[in-house]
């Protein structure tokens, strides 16, 4: 909710939220992405699958973004972790590889 | 073999919950062979018919469950019997205390009769570890130094902190009580798991998911994934448990 304060303040800038809120707030991060359209989950270290199927229903597959935060966290785990979300494969790839190339492809 | 060292069953006052049916279910897919059931707190609060919901459980399915007898501390002299009756009549393979749930701060004072307990009926006590301001790894080491001939199991790795923070607390409440063994629930940093058990110690790390609040299918994938020998990882998968909870 502190982060969506910055998007607030920056609607034109896009904020990935790290760790999608992590153990605790995930609920809250959701509901922050919900209301501000140009924050993005991002879905390394936090330990629910469940709730990475959630932010997909809830505020897209466009706003979902895989990471791993290696090296501390293991790459494979946290693919794995997102492969067994429950979502389909045009979400898995949107997740995995299109939605950062498309912000990073914005990048000047 | 794997052992689940940590299943919640029942339908909790905070939202989570699992029938026995849906646990053996979710086993059987994930072929998990056996599991801890952990009792929730209930929207009634008490949590004796819950520790009878367990037992019931446990003595129904010997070869598949083992169960925990959870009390409230602030119960005091209640929580007290419950927990002896759970173990002598029941047959509880340990002691189970929620800091965050029951809202006590896992060194207090009012936990003292309760070790004591523990320790005349050598049963292992399982916290759930790692919330900051009621089980952080400073307060499990506190009370675990105070019994050492207690076995403690510090639920979430010991530790709930995705700056990987807590997990240098962690380690340093190992290393300062032989007595306490860790679970792998929801451990931010797999590589903690790791150097936990090559550095500190392979019989100190069990294999547990936190169903339903952690995920078991993924909470599996730690241990499936970590960069353990073939023989670690049977300890973790079964080995560690049996050795703390009983076969």
């Amino acid at each position: 909710m502190q982060v969506a304060e910055a998007a607030k303040a920056c609607p034109n800038a896009t904020i990935i939220l790290g760790h999608s809120g992590g153990y605790f707030h995930t609920k809250d991060a959701i509901r922050v992405a919900e209301r501000y359209p140009n924050i993005v989950l991002e879905t390394s270290g936090m330990p629910y699958p469940r709730r990475i199927r959630e932010a997909v229903e809830r505020i897209g597959a466009s706003r979902v973004l895989y990471a791993s935060d290696g090296p501390g966290c293991d790459p494979k785990i946290e693919v794995h972790k997102v492969k067994i979300a429950g979502l389909a494969p045009s979400d898995l790839e949107a997740i995995f590889h299109r939605n950062i190339k498309m912000i990073l492809d914005r990048v000047t | 073999m794997i052992v689940d060292a940590r299943v919640y069953l029942g339908s909790s006052l905070f939202g989570y919950g699992q029938t026995l049916s849906e646990i053996s279910a979710e086993m059987t897919r994930l072929g998990i062979d056996k599991a801890v059931l952990v009792p929730v707190k209930p929207r009634e609060y008490h949590l004796a018919p819950m520790n009878r919901l367990v037992a019931d459980s446990v003595r129904k399915h010997r070869d598949h469950f083992m169960g925990l007898c959870r009390v409230d501390p602030w119960q005091r002299e209640t929580a007290l019997a419950e927990a002896r009756e759970g173990f002598e009549q029941y047959g509880a393979c340990g002691l189970y205390l929620d800091p965050w749930e029951e809202n006590f701060q896992a060194n207090d004072e009012i936990l003292h009769p309760l070790m004591e307990e523990a320790e005349h009926c050598k049963k292992p006590v399982v916290i759930n570890a790692g919330h900051l301001r009621v089980s952080h790894p400073t307060q499990i080491r506190d009370l675990a130094s105070r019994y050492p001939k207690v076995q403690f199991v510090a639920c979430n790795g010991g530790q709930i902190n995705i700056s990987g923070m807590l997990l240098f607390e962690a380690r340093r409440m190992l290393e300062a009580c032989p007595n306490i063994a860790v679970e792998t629930a929801g451990t931010y940093r797999e590589d903690f798991i790791e150097e936990i058990m090559t550095e500190i110690g392979e019989e100190r790390v069990l294999f547990a998911s936190g169903s339903p609040i952690y995920d078991q299918e993924f909470e599996m994938t730690r241990v499936r994934f970590a960069h353990v020998t073939d023989a670690q990882k049977q300890k973790l998968w079964e080995g560690n448990a049996l050795r703390v909870f009983g076969p």
